[in-house]
């Protein structure tokens, strides 16, 4: 009888440890600007604070991709020449770079510069940034370009996927691709080691209603778990995933938000890296 | 099909002239494409010969015939016949060679024809896998000249390949680079077990020292009596 009830027992603890573990996300607003159509957030779970969340509206925030510094020191200096440096919100890290070699990993065009024309094998995740706009495709996957009718899939007409950036002056980088089309791609494979993680979705509410999310994770995890637990968040706040790709962080972990919007929790919203080291950095911006 | 057959081996019997890709091409002409294509010796076609290439490319579209496939099975073929021997490298630097002629065909034609830059993509990019995959298998060897000067080559037409750097090297290159905050960070983070440990050894190791040098060289000898 006694042993029965330890064994009870234990079942219950066992149960109640595992709905423990299951416990969701929870986002606390830091900062909420409608005018610039920016939203940060806390990521909280147990109380203990995993990361930030910035919530972004793309009819008011644009978006740019930059790799190629051309003659000025580094890349920030090009963005801040190139733009008003108060009208960015959000500069972050992009794709991988070999720093020993000086070259992006995977497929890069800035703005119609054509930099690496290999495509990663490993690497599903297509970003291309045109005129302000930021999409996600799966290389796995036949899609439409902007502005085009014919589909094409990038392994088999990466050319014309070149000649239309070129020809276009579109940017385009490769990286991981970690969920799409509602259904989560990255494998338990991916849990090789435990590093801060970046994240980069974009998804659908019930309205339809389009929003950029940028999940900056300072708590070190796998990259799979991490992937699934902020998949899952989306999902049971009632996201449509469309794409959600992952953002360099190791040595490149560049995250910079506007001065009025980056404190969140009495702490700021920023990556360890300082942006004028940016080897590559997506933005985003008010026009 | 038995005629189609008879007609195959009838051209390979007529040895066609492969160096001449618009005779070899007028020549077979009247077999159905794929059989043109089977009877076609492909590997053996001087594919860096432009000038001829768009002889034959002309021919094959005025007689409505598929000249991009065609093309690109050709350059399939010559890959397919490309021994990737990084010890003789004379295999590699003519199929390299060729894809360069090719991409560069926007410089000396007057209009850029995508089937050549396609072409191009399928030489580089084939050697490009290739490569990263050997790498990556640990077949070869980075520091090798040979190695090193094929994936220059493919840099300098940008295509890059991802040569996985080692964690001392990085740390030399931030060490090199004075990030002396993020290399802190590091080994307190992502390294702090292996730091620790490295450290708690270090310790012990000079304690240890310490007595050794305490037991050989007592510094004050107890007094006797």
């Amino acid at each position: 009888m006694t042993l029965q009830k330890i064994g009870v027992g234990l079942i219950c603890c066992l149960c109640c440890l595992s709905l423990w573990g299951q416990r969701d996300l929870e986002e606390t607003v830091c900062q909420n600007n409608v005018q610039k159509g920016i939203r940060t957030g806390v990521l909280q779970q147990y109380n203990r604070t995993l990361g930030y969340v910035v919530w972004m509206n793309p009819a008011k925030v644009k978006s740019g991709y930059f790799i190629d510094r051309g003659t000025y020191p580094n890349v920030y200096s090009r963005i801040t020449d190139w733009t008003e440096p108060s009208a960015i919100l959000v500069s972050t890290s992009g794709n991988y770079v070999n720093k020993n070699y000086h070259q992006s990993i995977g497929l890069t065009v800035d703005r119609g510069k054509v930099l690496n024309k290999t495509l990663a094998r490993d690497m599903d995740g297509l970003v291309v940034t045109l005129n302000g706009s930021l999409t996600i495709f799966s290389v796995q996957r036949p899609f439409k370009l902007p502005g085009q009718y014919k589909s094409i899939n990038a392994s088999y007409d990466k050319t014309r996927l070149l000649q239309w950036a070129q020809r276009i002056k579109a940017s385009v980088f490769q990286t991981h691709l970690l969920a799409f089309d509602n259904a989560l791609t990255i494998s338990t494979a991916g849990n090789k080691k435990v590093a801060k993680r970046k994240f980069l979705a974009t998804v659908y509410d019930k309205s339809g209603n389009k929003q950029r999310v940028l999940f900056y994770l300072q708590k070190g995890a796998y990259l799979q778990k991490a992937a699934k637990q902020v998949f899952d968040y989306l999902r049971v706040q009632g996201y449509h995933v469309q794409a959600m790709v992952n953002l360099d962080t190791g040595g490149n972990d560049i995250l910079t938000i506007d001065d009025t919007l980056q404190r969140c929790n009495n702490r700021v919203i920023r990556g360890f890296m300082s942006a004028t080291y940016a080897t590559n950095l997506l933005v985003f911006y008010n026009q | 099909m038995r005629y189609w057959l008879f007609l195959i081996l009838l051209y390979a019997w007529n040895d066609v002239k492969a160096n001449d890709c618009l005779a070899t091409v007028q020549q077979l002409e009247q077999l159905p494409y794929d059989s043109f294509v089977l009877a076609f010796p492909l590997a053996a076609v001087p594919i860096e010969d432009v000038r001829t290439l768009e002889k034959c490319r002309a021919y094959m579209l005025s007689k409505g015939l598929r000249w991009n496939d065609f093309l690109l099975a050709m350059i399939e073929k010559k890959m397919a016949a490309t021994d990737f021997d990084f010890e003789q490298l004379d295999d590699l630097k003519a199929i390299l060679s060729i894809g360069e002629i090719l991409s560069h065909s926007s410089h000396y034609l007057s209009d850029t024809i995508y089937c050549y830059m396609a072409g191009s993509d399928l030489i580089f990019g084939g050697i490009a896998d290739t490569v990263q995959s050997l790498i990556r298998q640990d077949l070869l060897d980075v520091a090798d000249f040979n190695v090193r000067y094929v994936v220059q080559r493919l840099l300098d037409n940008q295509y890059g390949i991802d040569i996985p750097t080692s964690n001392w090297v990085k740390l030399y290159n931030y060490c090199k680079e004075g990030r002396w905050d993020y290399i802190w960070h590091k080994f307190t983070s992502t390294y702090q077990r292996e730091f620790l440990t490295a450290v708690l050894i270090g310790v012990l190791g000079l304690v240890g020292l310490g007595w050794i040098w305490r037991k050989r060289f007592p510094k004050f000898k107890p007094k006797t009596a």
